[in-house]
């Protein structure tokens, strides 16, 4: 074994036990986690809102909303339009079509009703305020006719009734409601006087005959405006 | 203690043997009591008081059981003799036994006194002898003994432990016979005694005997050229005239010859003669022992010395490899010294096993350099540049194959890492045609974007993981390539012309850079070649 023997050693080598290290590193890349953007995707990053209407104020009318979405909506999506109404059955709305509901039951309280598109399980909501303006108002007394040709007799109380409809014809639903946000005036409180009327489901107002002599009843209610004239014998 | 595993076919090698004819008449049977006490002999002077002060330093020696179809024998050198010898081990067998035999106390501390070979033993102590003791092969042996130095402890005193049924005469041991290449042996001191069966509830004596023989320990050694003698136990039973012939394996015949080195190496200093200036020097070993050993080499004194250092490897703890490694050579140098090549020889059989590289500086012996040669065995004695490995670990497992040993290795790293590369791909390029799939859902359809998604991205996690995991074997894999090609080269340094003074005889020099004789592999890059090129610095 002449001559068969080791050889110098250095344990360094570092640049080249670097480039060996850097060389592995960049051969195994480790790939990032999948974005997820697809619109099904309930823990998706993806964007979707629904635009239109804050509120309606009478049966019938329809909600048109608008969907708008990041990435668009590609071609043949299939999701599905739905509402709930509200959780007493005194509102619905249903989908009447490609972002269209129709409000088919209301009343004068507004009630705040979820419009939805549903993708699997991920749902985009709109909120919408969903009831009954008072649209036309009709005073009167007794068995509709006018009230000036009923004489109340001093010291007496009477009523004045009225009928209320919202813009598409519909009856006022709930009128304690709205007469919740009606104004009252008599012109001359010293012949009659409209207290106490409190808001009622018949729609009525109860006054007080005060002396004699002839008065207005002026009722202000919503979008409707309407008077009747008392008149007070002794 | 070792137990070493029978030799199916040491029956049909015996029947091979030439010019060994089977014996047709059994030796004699052997006495119940000594007929004679062995006088030291010319090569046993001393030999009592020596044995003593290895027996008060503490348990050493080396004995071996060997198992047959029929018989079983135990062998024991003088060491093992009185390792075996304290009552205290007899007793730890039996109570360790105590549970599974249904034993009492009194049954326990009575084996203490079992012992009937104290009369052979003591006339047998004052010379260097093995003995091998020849038993019944057990039929139901309980393994209880509470470890096997207690099991021998045990056997050495003729208690066998167990279930036991009637023996055929076929079983029982006759007489025996021992062989050495074929030719008998004579025998210093033979003996019998009773088996005393160990068994449930009970201490047995149903006649069965078993036979002891004390033979020169130079039946053990090699030949003048380092090969092992071929030793065979013949075994007569009282009826059939051939005997069982137990083989003895090689590595058995090596280590109680070994065993008895250190004794021997005590006869190489003669009285009044001159001390033998030593031709190579060592490092002074940290081991006190050793350390005394070494002294008495450099003083001269070349049997104290090798005595001195065999005897301390065989206590225990062991010192650091390198001291074993210069106690070894030192006391092969001493053998060799003397013209003592069969013992020299299987020393440095040993050393080269472990240091197939060695090289000897040239003040060595010229025999002992030939030793080194004749003994050395095919291995890879160059180191290669780190620089080369790292650039070889590019690709991975490639810094490995630099040896048929770590052919294996190499592979599998590569085949791991290409494996667990490719397998992350696909992975990944699942992952990535689910994603496409997650993607294209429109609604309405099966399965829905939350299994697609994870089936994407759960396919691109494994992908990253066997990516970082093959990247981890890569890097491990170069990493440990450079640190084995290191620890190569620098065991090669250790063993490169031991024993030169000018290194402070530490067993091998540190190569400073350009050292002279240093010889270097490293790529080489030419106009009409690209390959390795060695050269000698």
């Amino acid at each position: 074994m002449t001559g068969a023997s080791s050889q110098r050693v250095r344990p360094g080598g570092r640049p080249l036990l670097l480039a060996l290290v850097l060389g592995v590193t960049v051969a195994c890349h480790i790939e990032e986690p999948f974005a997820r953007t697809n619109l099904w995707d309930e823990k998706g990053s993806a964007t979707k809102t629904l635009s239109g209407p804050d509120s309606t104020f009478s049966i019938g009318d329809r909600i048109r909303v608008t969907l708008v979405t990041d990435p668009p909506l590609p071609p043949g999506a299939q999701f599905e339009w739905m509402s709930i109404g509200s959780s007493d059955t005194a509102v619905q709305v249903f989908p009447s079509g490609d972002g269209e509901f129709l409000v088919t039951r209301s009343n004068a309280g507004f009630a705040l009703v979820p419009v939805s598109a549903k993708f699997d399980q991920s749902v985009v909501v709109k909120h919408v305020w969903v009831g009954q303006l008072v649209a036309s108002l009709d005073l009167f007394c007794g068995a509709g006719v006018p009230c000036e040709t009923s004489p109340v007799t001093a010291g007496a109380t009477f009523v004045v009734r009225s009928t209320m409809s919202d813009a598409n014809g519909n009856d006022i639903r709930r009128r304690n409601e709205a007469m919740k946000r009606a104004v009252t005036i008599v012109s001359d409180p010293a012949v009659a006087s409209a207290v106490p009327t409190l808001p009622n489901a018949a729609g009525n107002w109860t006054l007080r005959a005060n002396a004699p002599g002839s008065t207005w009843l002026v009722v202000r209610m919503d979008r409707a405006t309407d008077s009747v004239r008392v008149v007070v014998v002794p | 203690m070792r137990s070493v595993a029978p030799t199916p076919y040491a029956f049909a090698l015996a029947l091979l043997v030439a010019g060994a004819p089977v014996a047709a008449q059994s030796p004699g049977r052997a006495p119940l009591t000594p007929d004679s006490t062995l006088a030291p002999g010319p090569t046993g002077e001393g030999f009592a008081a020596w044995r003593a002060a290895i027996a008060a330093r503490g348990r050493t020696g080396a004995s071996f059981l060997v198992d047959g179809d029929r018989y079983q024998i135990l062998v024991m050198t003088p060491m093992a003799i009185d390792a075996l010898a304290q009552d205290s081990l007899m007793v730890k067998a039996t109570r360790g036994c105590m549970r599974a035999l249904a034993l009492n106390e009194e049954q326990v501390l009575y084996t203490a006194q079992v012992d009937p070979w104290v009369a052979f033993d003591s006339a047998a102590y004052a010379r260097p002898a093995v003995a091998l003791a020849v038993y019944p092969k057990e039929q139901r042996r309980y393994d209880c003994h509470a470890g096997n130095l207690a099991r021998f402890a045990a056997m050495s005193r003729g208690a066998l432990y167990g279930a036991f049924g009637s023996e055929t005469p076929q079983e029982m041991v006759g007489s025996v016979e021992f062989r050495r290449d074929g030719l008998v042996e004579p025998v210093l001191l033979s003996g019998r005694a009773k088996v005393t069966k160990v068994t449930h509830t009970r201490l047995l004596d149903d006649g069965t005997e078993h036979t002891r023989i004390y033979v020169d320990p130079q039946a053990f050694s090699p030949d003048a050229e380092g090969r092992v003698p071929q030793l065979e136990l013949h075994v007569y039973n009282p009826v059939d005239p051939e005997p069982d012939v137990m083989r003895l394996p090689e590595r058995l015949v090596r280590a109680v010859w070994q065993q008895l080195l250190p004794w021997q190496a005590r006869g190489l200093d003669a009285a009044g003669a001159a001390p033998t200036p030593p031709p190579i020097h060592f490092a002074a070993p940290r081991d006190s022992a050793l350390l005394a050993a070494h002294e008495s080499y450099e003083r001269g004194n070349m049997g104290t010395a090798a005595s001195a250092a065999m005897t301390r490897l065989m206590f225990m703890p062991r010192p650091p490899q390198a001291e074993i490694r210069n106690a070894m050579l030192l006391s092969a140098t001493a053998f060799t010294l003397r013209g003592r090549d069969a013992e020299a020889l299987s020393l440095m059989t040993d050393i080269m096993e472990v240091y197939p590289c060695l090289t000897l500086a040239p003040e060595a012996p010229e025999s002992m350099r030939e030793l080194v040669v004749a003994l050395r065995k095919p291995a890879r004695c160059t180191a290669i540049p780190l620089r080369v490995i790292a650039l070889r670990s590019v690709i991975p497992g490639y810094g490995q194959a630099t040896g048929p040993l770590r052919r294996r290795l190499a592979l599998t790293v590569f085949i791991s890492t290409a494996a667990a590369y490719l397998t992350a791909e696909q992975l990944r390029a699942y992952g990535r045609r689910s994603y496409e799939s997650y993607l294209a859902y429109r609604g309405g359809t099966s399965p829905r974007t939350f299994t697609l998604y994870a089936r994407a991205q759960n396919a691109r996690t494994a992908g990253n993981v066997l990516t970082i995991a093959a990247a981890a074997t890569w890097i491990g894999a170069g990493v440990e390539a450079l640190w084995t090609e290191h620890q190569h080269a620098r065991r090669l340094e250790e063993v490169r012309e031991v024993g030169r003074r000018d290194t402070n005889g530490s067993g091998g020099r540190r190569a400073a850079a350009g050292a002279h004789g240093a010889l270097v592999i490293a790529p080489a890059l030419a106009a009409d070649r690209v390959g390795l090129s060695v050269s000698f610095r």
